[in-house]
């Protein structure tokens, strides 16, 4: 693929991958996990289909490598911006899985501009609206911040433990969080998604409201146009210099 | 049926014999391990900071100090064999550029895919 035409990016929006589909995708996944968090969502799409994989699959794989091409230089920069605050932004795709109607969990953690966690995981149970998917989703990603607090701790990056502050663009979580009161239809909820409640009541993490435009981690779980996903990736400091 | 002394290259126990060995002497040079992650050893003295990333028996060393560098450096290489290959530009598979160890910790990091 060393001759290969490079291509902007790395999904293509109207391709919707239906379950029926082995892709050998384990070099991406490598490059993926280590520096490039604008794989990781054909990635996760990719790897749902490798049972049985069929040529609209090949292509996405091959689109993938016409990505990198064009993207061989881009790199990951830390200490761009001059904080040394540690930022979460998390996100879901509601019911984005074709087969199950399962959601997609997104989050992407920063440090002075860089990312240096992503995830986009599907989630394993399904959400009944867009706050449900998103409140589970939080609580993923506070596990997540809570482990790069003792991170940081270790490391003698912070002092002193600071609450980490988590952007999220869902109004109706954000209540939910903060306000645990029993609902009916929070009922069904189970337990462990309760989770994320205790940790902002502990002090751990903290939630703020983050508009969809700014929403770093869309990028992880939507395939998006050429000029949103350059501008997300802007955002993240994964970059062309 | 014989019982060994020492670690036998091979065995399914020697990486975990290399890893007490390894982390046992670390430890020794006033090293704290983190709990955080088991493969990242710190110190700190003052305004210096050391930091020991392993990967089984490849190891990172990061000094925001000159001389401190070199004397755990020379600690390390007396008790181990080992190799200097400089700054550090690629870690498994990672392309690492650019990096300022001062007060900032910038560092750039790529990764040419090309590789995989």
């Amino acid at each position: 693929m060393e001759e290969c035409k490079p291509i902007g990016i790395p999904f293509d929006p109207k391709v919707k991958l239906q379950r029926n589909v082995n892709v050998n995708d384990e070099s991406l996944m490598y490059a993926m996990l280590c520096t490039r968090p604008d794989l990781t969502y054909p990635i996760s799409m990719l790897s749902q289909h490798m049972a049985n994989p069929d040529m609209e699959h090949w292509m996405a794989v091959k689109r993938i490598f016409q990505y990198l091409q064009g993207m061989l230089q881009m790199k990951l920069q830390f200490g761009v911006t001059p904080s040394k605050e540690v930022l979460g932004y998390c996100d879901v795709d509601w019911g984005g899985d074709l087969g199950d109607k399962r959601s997609t969990t997104r989050f992407v953690f920063m440090v002075g501009g860089g990312a240096i966690s992503w995830s986009s995981k599907r989630q394993p149970t399904i959400a009944l609206s867009t706050t449900e998917a998103e409140y589970m989703a939080n609580t993923q990603a506070t596990k997540e911040a809570i482990w790069i607090t003792k991170v940081m701790m270790d490391l003698r990056y912070m002092e002193e433990k600071k609450m980490m502050v988590i952007r999220c663009d869902n109004q109706g979580a954000i209540s939910l969080i903060k306000n645990p009161t029993h609902h009916a239809r929070r009922k069904h909820n189970d337990v462990q998604h309760h989770f994320v409640r205790e940790q902002v009541e502990n002090g751990e993490v903290r939630f703020e409201y983050c508009p969809t435009e700014h929403m770093v981690a869309d990028v992880l779980t939507k395939a998006l146009s050429k000029e949103r996903h350059h501008k997300l990736m802007n955002m993240f400091e994964l970059e062309i210099s | 049926m014989c019982k060994l002394h020492k670690s036998l290259y091979g065995l399914k126990q020697s990486p975990r014999a290399w890893n007490q060995k390894l982390d046992a002497f670390i430890k020794s040079i006033e090293f704290m391990k983190s709990e955080a992650d088991l493969s990242v050893y710190v110190t700190q003295v003052g305004d210096v900071k050391f930091f020991i990333v392993v990967y089984v028996d490849d190891l990172i060393l990061v000094c925001n100090d000159q001389n401190n560098f070199l004397q755990i450096k020379e600690e390390l290489s007396q008790k181990f064999e080992m190799k200097d290959l400089g700054e550090l530009h690629f870690f498994l598979g990672m392309e690492v550029e650019g990096i300022v160890m001062n007060d900032s910790y910038a560092s750039t990091k790529s990764n040419t895919s090309r590789k995989y």
